[in-house]
């Protein structure tokens, strides 16, 4: 558990798997996901499964009264080169825009530069998704460049922002 | 089951899990296990599969500490790495009920286990890992007799930072005079 002023980072739990789904089969929701919808429960519960022998780490995103609003996760670990990229989804509508996954996602970085001794970590974003940039800048990261026809979705290829921050990034934010 | 005062010790089981889960996700806990090297935030699920892992392990051998009052579980403790030939075995140790805490409780856990080490198991030497600012283990091993014999420096990364862990340990010879 890692808790900041708003919301605390959990480990998921089976009974979660219900939630993801609604959250994933909401366009709204998805509209920016890198992740193709839509999502049946047995495909989430064998999503939920397959954690346990991956190398990812999904962590629950809840708010201090214990509500469930979103998922925030560490996608890949090269730890030779002592980086890794994140995602994150903020499921509960009403909870957008209120700094929640800005807290979680910092909270993640201090874990992940602090614990875990990490030099470079990076996350791609669909170039439109300009609420989501703003938010990974807070948290500070900086774009360094785009994937152009990164994704196919709706028929259409789209770019993604790529953006990263670095241990020294951070420990200067955290020392200013 | 190894019985004491207070506490007892019974064979770690499969449905300890729910216990270990709990402790396991507990920040307090987490903090001096820097050693461990353990994720926060661990599901359930993985540590089922953790438990299955340590059951399974013939180099180890895992206790559930219990309070013999109500039989309520507050920590593990075992021997890892066993190592028949030189007759030594690595200690672990996690007191996972913080209410539990500075009560003595671990300490009769690891009386209970070197004794069990010693004169069931006929070891000759006892060691541990311990993070060098987990103070509180560091008496609690002091007061059973465990003397440093080393640092293993850099250990491991815990708060921005590299920190070292003390190694510990206690030979037959010294638990029987004590």
């Amino acid at each position: 558990m890692l808790e900041g002023k708003l919301v605390r980072l959990r480990a998921p739990q089976r009974s979660d798997v219900p939630m993801f789904v609604k959250w994933f089969n909401d366009p709204e929701t998805t509209r920016f996901l890198l992740r193709q919808p839509p999502m049946g429960m047995e495909e989430e519960e064998s999503w939920y499964d397959s954690l346990v022998n991956k190398d990812t780490k999904v962590f629950c995103i809840e708010t201090l009264d214990g509500r469930l609003i979103g998922n925030v996760g560490i996608v890949h670990f090269d730890w030779t080169n002592r980086g890794a990229d994140i995602g994150i989804i903020i499921g509960e509508k009403e909870c957008w825009s209120k700094g929640y996954g800005t807290e979680a996602i910092t909270l993640l970085l201090g874990y992940m530069f602090e614990e875990l001794n990490l030099e470079r970590i990076w996350l791609y974003c669909d170039m439109e998704n300009l609420r989501a940039q703003r938010c990974y800048e807070k948290c500070g990261f900086r774009r360094e460049g785009v994937f152009r026809h990164h994704r196919l979705q709706a028929g259409k290829f789209r770019d993604d922002a790529v953006m990263s921050i670095l241990k020294g990034e951070w420990l200067a934010r955290k020392g200013g | 089951m190894l019985r004491g005062e207070r506490v007892g010790l019974r064979p770690l089981e499969n449905h300890d899990v729910l216990s270990l889960f709990k402790w396991f996700n507990d920040q307090r806990v987490l903090e001096d296990l820097g050693a461990e090297h353990i994720f926060f935030c661990v599901s359930l699920e993985e540590e089922k599969v953790m438990v299955e892992r340590m059951l399974r392990d013939v180099r180890s051998q895992w206790f559930t500490i219990i309070k013999l009052e109500d039989q309520e579980p507050i920590g593990i403790i075992g021997l890892v790495n066993q190592d028949e030939r030189n007759a030594a075995a690595e200690m672990r140790l996690v007191i996972g009920e913080v209410k539990d805490w500075g009560k003595g409780l671990g300490k009769e856990a690891v009386r209970l286990l070197l004794s069990f080490g010693f004169d069931s198991r006929g070891l000759h030497r006892i060691w541990l890992r311990v993070a060098e600012y987990n103070h509180r283990a560091i008496r609690l091993y002091r007061s059973c007799g465990l003397v440093e014999e080393g640092r293993s420096r850099h250990d491991h990364f815990h708060n921005g930072e590299w920190r070292d862990a003390y190694l510990m340990s206690i030979l037959d010879t010294e638990w029987r005079s004590s």
